[in-house]
């Protein structure tokens, strides 16, 4: 045990956090910059201190629990959902030596995490005992467990190509050549799953506020709505540090930059993209949503893994 | 083609004495005085001619033969005519035969009467109470004469309105009055099996302002068009210039053409611009904000020019009986031709992002779909009857305003489906653009405004269509005494098109339902015109600005 | 301690680092937050009327099938992860054995597909096909 390793925990999460409050602002800023608006300017320079603002107004909010509500259950489904994806950043080797807890089945790990976020959204929905929070939770849960399946299988390419469920060792692996050219396949596949997991526009159904007023956390006011939608910002972030992971070679990039900060510009370009495609693209319906990924991802999924694993077996005779 | 001769012969010879007294004032007007027995025959008869029905207009007649008078309107749109039926029932025994059967769109307006008239409707299929609160008294119908304009009933309490009983193995899934769909109090009660809708129940009518009770008993004439432009916040000047139309038809007033050009073009700056609104709202409405910041901004640039000429960026205040106040200056002229190109070239960029995105496709086509034959039947109008393959346009049909000098297409889709209200309103903004510029050109010079004499005499009977962005906006007056109409029925495109969406809603998903109700634009504001005071969904309460905010504050004090 | 223990520790050390972070957020925003109580304070939010019948939909039958696609298909994840990290272990062998597999379950999505367990709703195409056959064009 080593002082580095504790300095390392808090400032994963410190940072981690952060870039999830910073990125609520950044959003707003640059959803109005594609739609020329301006956006969030008035507290602080540029309206960075927007955030700072949005927290203590939320810390200030009643903190409401409705009596009609299941509780304890209703308590926990916010805990539950910041608390999963903040889990899955133990794992991620930002650069050498800078990796919270670095083990050796990380993969496996992330993908266990975010099967817990499902939880969040169900219980959540379930224990608020209001229509639009249980249709929302309902299909929170459809969507989630259906882009499940195939975020596990897009990633198996991966795996058999860097031979270990280690995400420094995948990162190692990439020293040649980024995955994203072999496993271009699996890159779309899991981007798309990671949208739909992060549960963002414009797979955003579970929340669809046009018909379902705000989906499963309705009822949520405070800072447990506050957890809801940290949590859906964290979830952003952790999908693009784990593309740049799994498919653009992590910190690896030419020597005048320090590792750390290759991560960071190549996490910060597929937040980027996260939210142009929030400014482009309307919202699908459930069910095209459904079959979208059941008829079309998941074969292509299966299809990339089987490719991928006959390369591998043919190179190596 | 048939003439008004024509069809005063049909009628004539299929009901010879039922038929009591043709008056026809003008060629296109036929108001036909019928025996109040034969009314759903004679109805039937008129559609069967090619009469698509309007609306009913019930008044209070008590006083001159003790009668309660009920109306009901069709339009011949081939024919360029409209016909108006009129009926009488005895005011202690109102009975009358219901249309609804028939013409289903015309159970609104029966609804309407039996509450505000206690009118009875044999063979109603859904006698309800559709306009009055919950709590709001039996017995005590405010449209008749007898009732102040200002009675205030006490609120009462436990009384709730029935909804429609729920289909076996659904949910009720409420929609409204405070909702992210609807941008205006209605209530729709949904019935759900898992995500697909079974049915649909409407409450609705909470945002009574009374205006129709109100112009009939405290203002006059000359002061309407400015009540009327409230009407609807989007669409006033259709609403002022319907009304100023049906005065001047009723007093023969004819005003000047340069002010009929004048009207033209606010009425297509406020289709562009209501157009424009709309498209940004159903982007919303499928959470897609881009289109809806890209469209509003488009939009700015219409409003800022109608601040320039009107002082307003809505609600223009520019159109009163006899003409218009403002006129459009050569400088003006040459600004709104700019404004008209930028808003032109924007439009094309946006219409190409949406027609070209198949993700949009997804979401509108093959929704809300309802069969032209049924779009007929339950009368709907303006594009949501276009984009359902009926090709009715009041412009083209009963010329108004300018609109017999100006060329312009009407677009007519028939896929059924929310994609075709979509493409039918962006090409409508460009056939708008087209009139404006028309308009410009060949508007002569002139005065603007024709005075106005202010003695029309009474009991002469008008009727006035305007096509508004959403469909055609129907008034109805019957000239009064003491300078002020003695009714005045205002219907706007939501009425008709409100009563269609329970069946575009059917068997489609719930995800669905917000942008099959958009798709009609409702405004229900506009639809609700009717009333006497403000009324809750609950209770009725009426409010001063003073009281409001004394409750405001207190509430605010109780808090601290 | 070993490599691997180590990062386990730091793993325990992070969870509870990280269930204490949120809990206090929980915590302050409880002890912060204003209170008051209004007559419909207590009540769900529905569209602001009151609610009518249960919560507790009866929801579609749909959602029971995509749970059950989703044990199926999940499982068969966990046997494709151990062949992913073994691929170059098992060489051809296991390449055959997990394409058999899979060729099971690739035939119960084509049948899923084909029964139309996949369409939860009747899509747009089909409804526009039936309104222009009815008008006969």
């Amino acid at each position: 045990m080593t002082v580095m390793g504790l300095v390392v925990i808090a400032g994963v999460l410190a940072a981690v956090i952060s870039c999830a409050a910073f990125l609520v602002w950044f959003e707003r800023r640059l959803l109005a910059f594609f739609q020329e608006r301006y956006g969030p300017n008035r507290v602080g320079p540029f309206g960075v201190f927007q955030v700072v603002a949005d927290i203590i107004k939320l810390f200030f909010k009643e903190d409401w629990v409705p009596p009609f509500s299941d509780r304890a259950v209703f308590v926990i489904a916010p805990v539950f959902v910041v608390a999963s994806v903040l889990m899955s950043f133990a794992v991620i080797s930002f650069a050498p030596g800078i990796c919270a807890a670095d083990l050796d089945v990380g993969l496996l790990f992330f993908l266990a995490m975010s099967s817990l976020g499902v939880y969040s959204i169900v219980l959540g929905g379930w224990a608020s005992n209001n229509k639009y929070s249980l249709l929302g939770a309902l299909r929170g849960a459809a969507q989630m467990i259906t882009y499940e399946v195939f975020m596990g299988i897009s990633l198996m390419g991966v795996v058999i190509m860097a031979d270990s469920f280690n995400l420094k060792k995948i990162v190692e692996a990439q020293e040649h050549l980024w995955f994203c050219v072999p496993q271009f396949l699996g890159f779309a596949i899991f981007f798309i799953a990671g949208v739909a997991e992060a549960r963002r526009i414009p797979f955003d159904l579970p929340e669809a506020e046009s018909e379902l007023v705000a989906g499963y956390h309705s009822e949520f006011s405070s800072m447990k709505f506050g957890m809801f939608f940290l949590g859906e910002y964290l979830g952003v972030t952790l999908i693009s540090s784990l593309i740049v992971v799994f498919f653009f070679g992590g910190w690896l990039g030419p020597a005048f930059l320090p590792p750390i900060a290759w991560f960071l510009i190549k996490t910060f370009f597929f937040i980027i993209v996260f939210i142009l495609m929030r400014g482009s693209l309307p919202r699908p319906r459930y069910d095209q949503l459904m079959g979208y990924g059941w008829k079309v991802l998941l074969p292509l999924a299966l299809l990339n893994l089987f490719v991928t694993g006959a390369v591998v077996l043919v190179w190596q005779n | 083609m048939l003439t008004i001769e024509e069809v005063k012969n049909k009628l004539s010879n299929r009901f010879k004495s039922a038929i009591i007294h043709f008056d026809h004032p003008l060629r296109s007007r036929l108001f036909v005085d019928i025996d109040k027995a034969r009314v759903r025959e004679i109805s039937n008869e008129i559609v069967r001619m090619g009469g698509r029905y309007l609306v009913s207009i019930g008044y209070d007649n008590i006083a001159r033969d003790k009668t309660l008078g009920l109306i009901h309107t069709f339009s011949l749109d081939r024919d360029d005519l409209f016909v108006c039926l009129r009926s009488a029932v005895p005011a202690e025994d109102p009975v009358l035969d219901s249309i609804t059967p028939d013409i289903p769109n015309a159970g609104w307006s029966e609804r309407e009467y039996m509450d505000l008239l206690g009118m009875k409707f044999t063979g109603h299929p859904k006698p309800k109470r559709l306009i009055l609160s919950d709590d709001w008294p039996e017995g005590i119908y405010p449209l008749r004469k007898e009732v102040p304009w200002n009675l205030m009933p006490p609120p009462a309490e436990n009384v709730a309105y029935q909804l429609d009983e729920c289909p076996e193995g659904c949910t009720v899934v409420p929609v409204g009055p405070f909702h992210p769909t609807l941008h205006e109090p209605a209530h729709f009660a949904v019935f759900v099996d898992g995500e697909t809708i079974k049915g649909c129940d409407y409450r609705g009518f909470m945002v009574h302002r009374g205006i129709e009770k109100l112009c009939q008993t405290q203002v006059t004439y000359n002061e309407i068009p400015f009540i009327a432009e409230r009407i609807c916040g989007i669409c006033g000047s259709v609403h002022a210039t319907s009304y100023s139309q049906s005065v001047e038809l009723a007093s023969g007033l004819k005003i000047s053409r340069r002010a009929e050009f004048i009207r033209t073009i606010m009425l297509e700056i406020e289709r562009v611009h209501s157009h424009l609104l709309w498209l940004g709202v159903a982007g919303h409405l499928i959470g897609f904000d881009t289109v809806f910041m890209q469209a509003w901004r488009v939009r700015e640039s219409i409003m800022w020019f109608s601040e320039k000429l009107t002082g307003n960026r809505k609600t223009y205040g520019m159109i009163v009986v006899g003409g218009v106040r403002r006129d459009i200056t050569p400088e003006l002229k040459d600004e709104l031709a700019g404004v008209l190109k930028t808003i032109e070239k924007e439009l094309m960029t946006i219409k190409n992002a949406i027609i070209g995105d198949t993700a949009i496709h997804r979401r509108t086509k093959g929704v809300g779909c309802i069969t032209n034959e049924e779009a007929r039947l339950w009368s709907l109008v303006g594009p949501v009857a276009r984009a359902r393959g009926i090709d009715i346009d009041v412009r083209r049909d009963h010329p108004y305003a300018a609109y017999d000098e100006v060329q312009f297409d009407v677009p007519v889709l028939d896929s059924c489906d929310v994609w075709a209200t979509v493409v039918v309103r962006i090409l409508e903004t460009f056939e708008s653009i087209k009139i404006i510029r028309q308009a410009l050109d060949k508007m002569p010079d002139g005065p603007i405004m024709t005075e106005f004499a202010e003695d029309i005499q009474p009991l002469r009977h008008a009727i006035s269509a305007v096509e508004a962005p959403r469909g055609e906006v129907v008034h109805y007056l019957i000239t009064g005494e003491e300078n002020r109409p003695e009714r005045w029925r205002v219907r706007a495109p939501t009425y008709p098109n409100l009563q269609g969406v329970p069946l575009m809603l059917l068997n489609d998903q719930f995800a669905d339902l917000p942008i099959i109700i958009g798709s009609i634009d409702p405004c229900f504001s506009c639809t609700d015109r009717v009333v006497k005071v403000d009324v809750g969904s609950g209770k009725a309460i009426r409010l001063t600005g003073r009281e409001l905010e004394q409750i405001s504050r207190a509430k605010l004090n109780a808090g601290r | 301690m070993s490599d691997y223990n180590l990062s386990l520790f730091y793993l325990l050390i992070y969870s509870t680092t990280v269930v204490i972070l949120v809990a206090g957020m929980i915590i302050l925003s409880y002890l912060l937050g204003g209170r008051h109580r209004e007559p419909a304070t207590g009540e769900p939010y529905e569209s602001g009327i009151l609610s009518t019948g249960s919560a507790r939909l009866r929801f579609s039958a749909q959602f029971y099938v995509i749970a059950m696609f989703f044990v199926i298909f999940d499982l068969e994840t966990v046997f494709l992860v151990s062949w992913a990290i073994s691929v170059r272990e098992t060489g051809w062998g296991g390449f055959a054995v997990i394409l058999v597999f899979l060729a099971f379950l690739l035939s119960v999505l084509v049948y899923e597909w084909r029964i139309g367990a996949f369409d939860y709703a009747v899509s747009g195409r089909e409804i526009l096909k039936s309104i222009r056959k009815a008008k006969g064009i």
